[in-house]
């Protein structure tokens, strides 16, 4: 295969896409959908902040890969009628052209979403945007002291004069700002008569110091207090009498340095472009042998596998190790249940648990790289195999 | 070596079930040497256009074979010596005429400068030099058609197939491509050239092949395959009446039977270059 060749197809591609007549358009509304939707549908401070995180969130994971999918479908046209023009070149070399100019269309609009959610972290007060959960443990203080439940919940009786600790570390800045979700179980013994069942006590070293706390929303405080500096944590103390209040790290959000957005934003563009280039390379390859319907109607049905069955299967995971653990039975290889651990056990188009951190309002984790990284070569691996189909495609019309 | 040959072809097209549909081509077998024009005549679905898409690597043959100057179809020296002019021209729309070309030179491996020297050459000998900046798009059919030619020319091939290459074309435009073919002959170019306009071919090929339901009815020299041997035709160049009247007069009495007598009808084609010179504005 010629690269020269390859590069000219590929930059005559982006050229064509360039100068359609729908690129501009389409570049404003991918840029300015998240800002615009935002502000129309948004009604409320919290309900803002939220479309700001959740529209570019959909964008990257839902639309970016569909579009992708759509795109490789239509793209190239294995027609006499649209290939003649390329002859010189190889045909395999007319696949890989027109694919890696897909791909940096791709790349330009994760760019435009990403852009379009930075403006919209502006427009919706960015610091909201800029939480991170730093939060590395949670212990149970008081008379039983027992570890958190499996799922990380740990609970803290008033009645035993129990409190929870989540460790901070180390913390920059002059301020501990940030909010705590939490849990509450009545003791139905009386009713309750605290609005806020709780107290926050900034500890450091030995020093200790409450913080202000305002209610945001149910089971939801916001803290604040200066930073004495050293290594923090957090002590959650019950003061309704007849509440327990229960929460976990993962509840927990200390709002860190604003760059955090920009750089979160940055992660997630590039998971979201690295997930459609494989939807994309996917279609590709089918398309090379196949019909567009019939390119497009693969690409979804990848799409839903790797979207939707790994989603799915830790409800049905979670009945058999129930059923594990309470009879003791291992559950049968029955061909269902072989299915749906085939599919639990393929890797997700996207982590789903970046793109939570995100809507939580934390910061992304930099293992986002990574796993674009991972996909975005296997993306690109698939190219050589749609390439190969396409050069031994016959074209008949 | 044959520029072109082709030896025993069959092709048959299939569904999706491997069922029989069509038997496009059946045992053709033909053979074009360089410097000559071969027209391939045949109605609809007689095989033509199947024989060039296996010519250029678009389809492959379940028999028989092509050899393009001894490369099979597909590879990239026979791609190089191909130069292929569909029926129907597809360019990229949104590239002006010049870019067009300059694609196509690169992808023929000329260097930037090459490609852009050559693609302004061409633009002026197919008279699209004042459209060079137009955006395809804007083309009228003619237009595009003329800048299809130009993009077969730049790579500079030994070997052109030429689908209906007039269509589309006003009269000048067809009188210029059969020029530009006749100069490609004399260049020692061969031309495998297929034409619903049977008079074109008769203007400019060198030998034709007849075509129908895949199969090879006849082919040969323009002068073996419509040479009449039932009658005869005397020309005079000055003439004068009485002469005219001699002679028939004579044939009469050698007991031939005159036909028709009187002043050539030219053809529309000279009729309208005539009137309307060479197409430029005045």
């Amino acid at each position: 295969m010629n690269i020269g060749r390859t590069v000219a197809l590929a930059r005559t591609m982006l050229v064509e896409t360039q100068r359609a007549p729908g690129t501009l358009p389409g570049a404003f509304a991918l840029f300015l959908a998240t800002p615009l939707l935002m502000l129309l549908l948004g009604t409320d401070a919290g309900g803002i902040q939220w479309l700001a995180r959740d529209l570019p969130a959909e964008g990257l994971r839902l639309m970016l890969p569909l579009g992708a999918i759509v795109g490789a479908a239509f793209l190239i046209r294995p027609a006499m009628a649209r290939g003649w023009s390329v002859l010189p070149a190889r045909r395999a070399e007319w696949f890989v052209g027109s694919a890696l100019a897909g791909t940096v269309v791709l790349a330009l609009c994760a760019v435009l979403i990403a852009a379009g959610a930075g403006l919209a972290a502006i427009l919706a007060d960015s610091t909201s945007l800029g939480r991170a959960r730093i939060a590395t443990s949670i212990e149970t203080e008081g008379v039983r002291e027992r570890p958190p439940l499996p799922d990380g919940t740990a609970w803290a009786d008033p009645r035993y004069d129990e409190s929870l600790l989540l460790s901070l570390g180390a913390l920059e800045g002059d301020r501990v700002e940030g909010t705590l979700e939490y849990s509450v179980a009545w003791t139905r013994e009386r009713a309750p008569a605290r609005d806020v069942p709780l107290r926050i006590t900034l500890l450091a070293g030995d020093a200790s110091r409450d913080l202000n706390l305002t209610v945001e929303s149910r089971g939801r405080v916001r803290f604040a207090g200066a930073n004495p500096g050293g290594e923090l944590a957090l002590r959650v103390t019950p003061i309704d009498p007849v509440l327990l209040v229960g929460t976990k790290p993962a509840h927990l959000r200390v709002e860190v340095a604003r760059e955090s957005v920009l750089w979160s934003l940055l992660s997630l563009a590039f998971l979201g472009f690295a997930a459609a280039v494989l939807c994309f390379s996917a279609t590709l390859c089918v398309r090379a042998l196949s019909t567009s319907a019939t390119a497009a109607l693969t690409g979804l049905l990848l799409l839903a596998t790797l979207t939707m069955l790994p989603g799915l299967a830790p409800a049905g995971r979670m009945v058999q190790d129930r059923r594990q653990a309470v009879e003791g039975v291992k559950s049968e290889g029955v061909l269902f249940q072989s299915l749906e651990a085939l599919g639990s056990g393929l890797p997700e188009l996207l982590p789903t648990v970046t793109f939570d951190e995100w809507l939580a309002g934390r910061v992304v984790p930099s293992t986002a790289w990574g796993d674009g990284l991972i996909r975005l070569a296997l993306g690109l691996a698939l190219l050589p195999a749609g390439a190969l189909v396409f050069r031994l495609r016959q074209i008949a019309k | 070596m044959p520029a072109v040959e082709i030896t025993g072809l069959g092709k048959t097209f299939r569904d999706f079930f491997g069922r029989r549909r069509v038997r496009a081509l059946d045992g053709l077998s033909l053979s074009l040497d360089k410097g000559q024009v071969f027209g391939l005549l045949g109605p609809n679905g007689s095989g033509k256009s199947t024989t060039f898409k296996i010519a250029v690597g678009l389809i492959r043959p379940d028999e028989g074979s092509v050899s393009i100057l001894g490369h099979r179809p597909g590879t990239m020296n026979a791609r190089k010596a191909l130069g292929f002019l569909p029926e129907d021209s597809t360019l990229l729309p949104f590239l002006n005429a010049r870019e067009t070309l300059r694609l196509h030179g690169a992808l023929a491996g000329l260097t930037r400068a090459d490609s852009t020297r050559k693609a302004d050459e061409l633009l002026e000998r197919v008279g699209l030099k004042d459209a060079a900046t137009r955006r395809v798009k804007g083309f009228s059919k003619g237009m595009q058609r003329r800048l299809g030619v130009a993009c077969v020319l730049i790579g500079d091939p030994e070997v052109f197939i030429l689908d209906e290459p007039t269509s589309g074309l006003d009269p000048l435009g067809a009188v210029q491509m059969k020029e530009l073919i006749a100069e490609l002959r004399g260049r020692g170019k061969a031309i495998l050239i297929s034409s619903h306009l049977l008079g074109e071919l008769e203007n400019v090929c060198d030998r034709v092949a007849f075509l129908n339901h895949g199969k090879l009815l006849a082919q040969g020299t323009l002068e073996e395959l419509l040479r009449e041997t039932e009658t005869h035709e005397l020309r005079v160049k000055a003439h004068t009446a009485e002469g005219v009247a001699a002679l028939e007069a004579l044939a009469r009495e050698k007991g031939m039977e005159i036909a028709r007598s009187g002043p050539p009808l030219r053809s529309l084609e000279s009729l309208y270059l005539k009137m309307l010179g060479d197409g430029k504005q005045p």
